[in-house]
């Protein structure tokens, strides 16, 4: 392998290889017999995940709509707030300490108020996702809004550029970089938020499937579960970090850090 | 065109309680297709004169035509180029994009209301570089970025805000050489503000000294050396003068005792 494309595999490889080393450590300790009962070996899960692939689809469904639901909602609730809060900047400090604070209240204590406020069903569980999404877009959208230099706000005014142009072709265009950093932190949040949500009632969704495993000792489909859990979060980051890669390409990287 | 008349100008700027004199009384005036240079120690105004030309601020006291026309008037016909200390490219356009960017704002894509930005990139000596980004172009070639980008419009008056202030000595010397080509060009009225006195003498038709709290003008020099001015100019021993006049002006001492010293 040439270096040049060692340096290219090298993000993926190293990754893959701990994690190779990782699963093989655990299959070998659950072949010796090592492990307690509760942790089943990993060719185990992998086996009740293909045999049970119906039941852990019907309940990936629910759990996957009401989470992208809830984070797309969260998506539009934030910017609106972001840019009535660029416009209006008295509006900032207000907004940002409730914002704050919502999200100083733990999810799991907010479920089930919420619960008995909206019942047992899809809104309330959409609000949940919706909700603990809300502060991590908050912030780098206002973040980002922020990002252009005085410098640059100068040049457009030399130009004078409408509002609309200086949006279009400044404000937004460097504003950019930080909306992905947060719409990567909320991602997997979403489905934590609704996960959550299941956990205080639902007849469907992988949350109600973790929890009635558990309660019956199902440790195949309790760690099924998770996994299936693990995997729609990677999922969501994945596809927002792959629109994150096409639509900043070319850019000098690190931007936002 | 591009006539230049500053008049009796004076900046407050409210801070709290009390509000801060940045500029008093200032006037000074450039024909069209002259060079100014303003100089002075930090704190004099200088920058905050030239974003008051620009229309970037409002004076608070006082009348600043360009033509006869007041600044916000000639921003609004995007007839002025502003070059900052900073060169503010956008790193998502490419050089070319960067340089084309007034022409989108001014809604002027066709020719003949501007100038070609390719041609332009070719003044400057970036047309190797028109498709790279901003990040891959050194703090000397960003700047000359920034120029082209100022000039696209065509503008009446050119101001630059000690555009080279980050740069080292060597490369600031052979940025002026390329301005001062650059300038004549186009014909276009400039005004400069910068920190060095040789600077000012080597590239102006007129050096404004500007003392500091409150800014305002101590001294105006006209430097009459002929042009196209190159490095041989600093040799000149009228060069010489004019620097001691200069630094006369900005530290007080009277003129004619450091004149040949």
């Amino acid at each position: 392998m040439s270096r040049l494309s060692w340096q290219a595999a090298a993000p993926w490889v190293l990754p893959s290889a701990t994690l190779a080393v990782l699963l093989a450590l655990w299959q070998s300790a659950a072949s010796a017999g090592m492990l307690p009962a509760t942790v089943p070996a990993p060719t185990a899960i992998a086996v009740e995940l293909v045999t049970n692939r119906a039941i852990y689809w019907y309940h990936l469904v629910p759990t996957a709509l009401t989470a992208i639901s809830g984070y797309l909602l969260a998506i539009g609730i934030a910017l609106a707030a972001a840019l009535t809060v660029h416009h209006v900047r008295s509006l900032e400090l207000a907004v940002l300490s409730l914002g704050s604070c919502i999200d100083s209240i733990p999810i799991i204590a907010l479920a089930p108020v919420l619960t008995i406020w909206m019942g047992v069903a899809l809104p309330t569980r959409i609000t949940l996702a919706m909700i603990i999404c809300l502060f991590p877009l908050l912030a780098t959208a206002l973040r980002g809004l922020h990002a252009p230099s005085d410098a640059a706000r100068a040049l457009f005014r030399v130009l004078a550029a409408s509002s609309w142009q200086q949006f279009r072709k400044l404000t937004f265009p460097a504003a950019l970089p930080y909306f992905f950093h947060g719409l990567k932190i909320a991602a997997p949040l979403a489905v934590l938020g609704t996960l959550v949500g299941e956990w205080t009632g639902a007849e469907q969704g992988l949350g109600v499937l973790m929890t009635g495993a558990m309660l019956n000792l199902e440790i195949l489909q309790l760690w099924g579960s998770v996994c299936v859990t693990c995997a729609l979060a990677s999922l969501l980051y994945g596809v927002v970090a792959l629109i994150e890669y096409f639509a900043l390409r070319g850019r000098p990287a690190g931007e936002a850090e | 065109m591009g006539r230049l008349v500053v008049s009796g100008v004076s900046k407050r700027f409210e801070l709290g309680k009390g509000s801060v004199e940045a500029l008093r009384q200032v006037g000074l005036s450039l024909e069209t297709g002259q060079f100014g240079a303003l100089i002075g120690p930090s704190g004099c105004g200088k920058s905050t004169l030239l974003r008051l030309v620009a229309d970037i601020a409002a004076p608070s006291e006082g009348s600043i035509t360009i033509d006869g026309e007041p600044p916000a008037q000639c921003r609004r016909d995007h007839r002025i180029g502003f070059v900052f200390q900073d060169p503010a490219l956008l790193p998502w356009r490419s050089v070319l994009e960067n340089v084309r960017l007034p022409l989108e704002v001014a809604g002027k894509r066709g020719v003949g209301s501007g100038h070609s930005p390719m041609d332009l990139l070719k003044l400057v000596g970036l047309e190797a570089f028109a498709d790279a980004r901003p990040s891959q172009l050194s703090g000397g070639m960003q700047q000359r970025a920034a120029i082209a980008r100022a000039l696209v419009l065509a503008p009446k008056l050119l101001l630059l805000d000690e555009p080279f202030g980050a740069l080292d000595e060597i490369t600031r010397h052979k940025m002026n050489l390329e301005l001062l080509r650059i300038w004549q060009a186009t014909g276009t009225t400039a005004l400069m503000v910068t920190h060095s006195i040789q600077e000012a003498v080597f590239m102006a038709d007129f050096v404004f000294v500007l003392a500091a709290r409150p800014g305002r003008i101590v001294d105006q020099i006209e430097v009459g050396l002929p042009r196209p001015r190159d490095t041989v100019t600093m040799n000149d021993p009228a060069f010489g003068a004019l620097v001691s006049r200069v630094r006369g002006g900005l530290f007080g001492e009277p003129a004619g005792m450091l004149a040949y010293g």
